[in-house]
């Protein structure tokens, strides 16, 4: 549909940025903006293009006004062009290719968000049983690492019992967040680790601790990695909520359980298969673990939690 | 003078036979239809020369970038091929043009855009700008240009989560130069007009 290339004739009385960013808005939609712009002296031409869209972020309670938000995103796609005679032609991408690039980055602003979330809430999450269970392998790792320090691969890969070589990858895992050295041979506890006294390891509170730290320091690489999924289901939930308060700077902000899930459904694409009950009792448990709060039928921030997550996302 | 009571009742009953819109960035498809439904409704005009949500969309190419507004009035032309009328696009038009489209019975209301200065007059909600202190641009239909007031359709306004009725939205003419300009000082407008006036009496009789 769109043309492959654009001429933009140069005019004294308008700037060439923003005559190409006027022709870039009717390829592209009227959200498009030139995020990055450099010409060289022989009129080569290089534009990054950025795209802002409205998010509906209006509270739910009774009488409120509603608000719509502005997202940018920057650098969704890179064009070129140069001067040939006294006009410049710039090589168009295809529209598909650009609505791609937003949704990469809007992927890349989801999972920011992600993170921060686990980041500002790994203590309470490290708690739940499902949490607590799925990271038992990396527990076990931990606590024999430091118990039968320098401890024998073998030996830890064979009371692990796992197929797949899935102790490696915890090892490597591990061993990249700075828990564990591993020589190919023996495993070696390092400082976090090692703060820990031998007769703390095997109480509650150590697994809770160490798992919160390893959660906070690595919930991509066990999330994305390691596979596991368990670790962004919470947080994913949450932010069905936080985004909204978050993009509005507001902790007040009330959502109902419809507007959560719509935000759900547009930020993870969850089409089907989410029935009321069952988001209802996610709400239920991220309220239990004060990462949310309750009132009637909104709900809203936990403060504490909101600033934790403000602070570590640049949404 | 200000818009008349008159004026706007006008505007209300035109409006209140529009359709609202799902999603925010499908602002272009929906103007569109709105603007085709309110011509169509005329006296004299073809009932079926409106769009469906789902030509609409194709026309605009809608995804989550926003709308293909390049060339869009030939690609509506072609969409309209089987009656005597066609899409006009104009850069640059200015106030006095755009408020005799709105008084001609040949032309539809037209369509514009305007930046995200529009944003701090919008009525029925509020914004809140992105971190370039901007937006999007919007389209909307200008439904009534007066001597210091217009009267437009505006779709943010209305959702279709049913927020009471649709209303049109006064602006300060002042303001909506301003926000039709643009940071480029280019004005975009879009309407349909008939080309064969003996044409369009046929359909009345």
């Amino acid at each position: 549909m769109e043309p492959e290339v654009v001429h933009i004739p140069r005019r004294e009385e308008h700037p060439l940025e923003n005559l190409i960013e006027r022709k870039l808005k009717q390829i592209y939609g009227s959200g498009t903006y030139i995020s990055d712009y450099y010409e060289t002296e022989d009129g080569n031409l290089s534009i990054k293009i950025g795209n802002s869209f409205p998010k509906d972020v209006t509270d739910c309670r009774p009488g409120e006004e509603p608000v719509i938000k502005f997202i940018d995103i920057d650098g969704i796609a890179e064009l070129t062009g140069e001067e040939v005679d006294s006009r410049y032609k710039i090589q168009i991408k295809s529209r598909d290719e650009v609505s791609e690039g937003l949704t990469r980055e809007k992927r890349k602003l989801r999972e920011d968000l992600g993170d921060a979330m686990a980041r500002a809430t790994y203590d309470k999450i490290a708690q739940t049983p499902a949490v607590e269970n799925q990271l038992n392998p990396i527990k076990q790792i931990l606590r024999w690492t430091r118990l039968y320090h320098p401890a024998s691969f073998e030996d830890v890969r064979d009371a692990q019992d796992k197929d797949d070589g899935k102790t490696l990858q915890y090892v490597r895992t591990l061993e990249t967040l700075g828990f564990i050295r591993f020589d190919g041979k023996k495993l070696y506890a390092e400082d976090p680790l090692n703060k820990y006294d031998l007769d703390d390891i095997s109480t509650k509170k150590f697994n809770e601790k160490i798992l919160g730290e390893v959660v906070e320091r690595g919930y991509k690489q066990l999330s994305e990695q390691l596979g596991l999924n368990i670790l962004r289901h919470l947080p994913k939930f949450a932010n069905g909520y936080y985004f909204d308060a978050i993009e509005r700077n507001d902790p007040d902000l009330h959502l109902d359980l419809d507007s959560i899930r719509s935000n759900i459904v547009d930020l993870y694409g969850y089409q089907s298969g989410l029935h009321d009950w069952v988001l209802r009792d996610k709400m239920d448990e991220l309220v239990s673990l004060k990462i949310l709060s309750e009132d009637e039928d909104y709900y809203h921030a936990n403060v504490k939690t909101f600033y934790k997550v403000a602070e570590r996302t640049a949404v | 003078m200000t818009i008349s009571s008159q004026d706007r009742r006008t505007a209300e009953v035109q409006i209140g036979q529009f359709g609202a819109q799902d999603e925010l960035t499908a602002d272009l498809p929906n103007v569109l239809q709105n603007m085709l439904h309110e011509f169509s409704d005329r006296d004299g005009m073809p009932d079926d020369l409106t769009l469906s949500e789902r030509r609409a969309r194709k026309i605009c190419d809608t995804c989550n970038t926003g709308n293909y507004s390049l060339d869009i009035a030939s690609r509506l032309t072609a969409e309209l091929s089987d009656y005597p009328f066609k899409a006009c696009y104009e850069d640059s038009l200015m106030i006095d043009e755009l408020k005799a489209i709105t008084e001609n019975d040949n032309c539809s209301l037209p369509t514009v855009q305007v930046s995200p200065s529009y944003f701090q007059y919008c009525q029925g909600y509020s914004v809140q700008t992105d971190s370039r202190g901007s937006g999007k641009d919007l389209y909307v239909l200008v439904m009534n240009v007066n001597h210091t007031e217009v009267l437009l359709y505006d779709p943010y306004r209305f959702r279709n989560k049913g927020r009471g009725n649709m209303e049109p939205t006064q602006i300060d003419k002042n303001d909506f130069e301003d926000a039709w300009l643009g940071k480029y000082e280019v004005t975009s407008t879009l309407w349909v007009e008939g080309t064969d006036q003996q044409r369009i009496t046929q359909f009345s009789t």
